[in-house]
């Protein structure tokens, strides 16, 4: 289980502190596969990467014995002028120093990614449908107890998005997701919880259909942000 | 499915020490392929920086400076203040750019800051290594004497040089992610610095009355060592190991104290 323990995180901004968390305090189940809801601002990305230990409240404690994956669907840890291999040689490189292993892993990269020959070419060179190629076909390449997934699976073609949906599901046999994502669907389909993210406050729902329900009413209530979340609810619902 | 690749499985618990070293050594790699890459010649650039200096200053000063350093040539006596002193300046200025450059790696939440900054400075103090000897090598070879006097006061006087950088690169890595002003006053600064480290001068021109003025500079007392340990007629009455010494510690200390109040907001985005 993941242990939040009076978590509070907030952002200077020009107009006072804004709270993603206040003072809060819950667990995370380990068998369970979370979505998480909020609106744009609410904080989705900033929970996800507290959860990762990649960002750290101003105060409380987030403790896990779980092996938690980074947020996956970033892009960003790639130098442009290294190859895909090189780029992926070096995540093999932080989870391993066995020589064998290391190689092992890039050929699963290189293999998943079906990226080819721009497997070894400058990732400048790339594409931003190769470079999420890359990206996931990484983050598939490690076994992890908590996988933390940030609006990804919408990448790539059509065969891309299936083999991606596959491997995610096969993983879920094993392991749990925490995800973020605009996909009323998928949420539906990956999760079987929710938690909503709302000024600081967090509330966790049994069911992804209660959560999404409250979700929209949340944004029937105060549609005044601007963005995705706007746009898109009532054509989600459908799913 | 390629024959190399595996399907996934668990990774084997590390301890904080293996996964520390993964860490540094996957960082070095890449710094070292991405250093080779970014500019054509990359290497090539490295070495040849501290040659052109030495060549340039070597050029305007040779005839002026004939009498001043008796039993030094010119050119030695500038390469002896060159190396020491893009020790302490590259460092710096490396690792000050290492947070900034390395953000997105931060995501991996086995990568810290400290870490890059650490892999930046190593490789870059191998590469100021490697143009010495290369330097020393062609001095040989163009007849200059290139004996050593104490070999082992050398090494000390370098390793100080590079751990000053790394210390003050520390606090300014740290200073230009709460202030981005910092990244463009600091290489500023070093360009009055060079000036006066006496990286073509020698101290003993100076009329003793004014050496106050420039003695604060610990670059300064770093490279006056250096010649002092390496020729055997070089005099270097003003330059103390103490002060250097001290500006080392205390600039690692300080660096860390900061290093350990801040480093959660260098890794935010």
């Amino acid at each position: 289980m993941i242990a939040l323990d009076r978590v509070t995180k907030w952002y200077p901004t020009r107009g006072g502190r804004r709270y993603i968390l206040r003072d809060v305090s819950m667990t995370l189940p380990r068998d369970r596969n979370i979505a998480i809801l909020g609106r744009n601002g609410a904080g989705k990305s900033t929970f996800m990467r507290l959860v990762g230990g990649i960002e750290y409240p101003n105060s409380g404690t987030i403790s896990t014995d779980l092996r938690v994956s980074w947020p996956m669907g970033l892009t960003g840890g790639f130098q442009g002028s290294l190859t895909g291999r090189q780029n992926s040689a070096f995540v093999c490189r932080i989870f391993s120093t066995d020589r064998r292993e290391i190689a092992e892993r890039v050929a699963y990269v290189w293999d998943f990614s079906e990226l080819g020959e721009y497997f070894d070419m400058p990732l400048k060179t790339y594409s931003s449908g190769m470079r999420s190629r890359l990206a996931f076909a990484l983050s598939m390449a490690f076994e992890f107890e908590v996988y933390l997934i940030d609006e990804i699976t919408s990448v790539g073609d059509q065969a891309f998005r299936e083999k991606s949906a596959a491997a995610l599901e096969e993983r879920r046999g094993r392991a749990s997701v925490i995800l973020v994502s605009h996909s009323m669907p998928m949420l539906r389909h990956l999760c079987d919880m929710g938690i909503l993210l709302e000024n600081g406050e967090v509330s966790a729902f049994d069911t992804v259909d209660e959560a999404i329900a409250r979700y929209q009413t949340l944004l029937r209530e105060a549609p005044g942000m601007t963005g995705r979340a706007q746009a898109e609810p009532p054509a989600a619902v459908a799913g | 499915m390629h024959p190399e690749a595996q399907p996934v499985r668990a990774l084997p618990q590390r301890t904080p020490l293996q996964i520390q070293l993964a860490v540094l050594y996957a960082l070095l790699v890449r710094e070292t392929k991405t250093r080779a890459g970014s500019l054509r010649l990359g290497y090539f650039w490295a070495i040849a920086e501290p040659a052109v200096h030495v060549i340039v200053l070597s050029v305007m000063f040779t005839v002026l400076m004939r009498n001043t350093i008796p039993g030094v040539s010119y050119p030695m006596f500038v390469l002896t203040g060159i190396i020491p002193f893009f020790l302490f300046k590259n460092v710096v200025l490396r690792s000050m750019a290492a947070v900034q450059a390395n953000k997105g790696l931060f995501n991996y939440r086995q990568v810290r800051p400290l870490d890059a900054l650490l892999a930046r400075a190593a490789l870059e103090i191998l590469l100021l290594l490697l143009a010495a000897v290369l330097l020393l090598v062609l001095a040989a070879w163009l007849r200059f004497d290139i004996g050593v006097e104490r070999p082992l006061e050398l090494v000390a006087a370098a390793l100080l040089m590079s751990l000053l950088g790394l210390g003050v690169g520390l606090c300014v890595a740290v200073a230009a992610n709460l202030a981005d002003e910092v990244q463009k006053i600091v290489p500023m600064l070093m360009q009055p610095l060079y000036l006066m480290s006496g990286i073509f001068w020698p101290i003993h021109m100076i009329p003793q009355k004014y050496w106050h003025l420039l003695l604060w500079n610990p670059a300064l007392h770093g490279i006056e060592l250096t010649r002092d340990a390496y020729f055997s007629q070089y005099q270097a009455p003003a330059a103390s190991w103490e002060y250097l010494g001290t500006w080392v510690v205390a600039s690692l200390f300080l660096g860390l104290v900061l290093y350990r109040r801040y480093w959660p907001r260098m890794v935010a985005q």
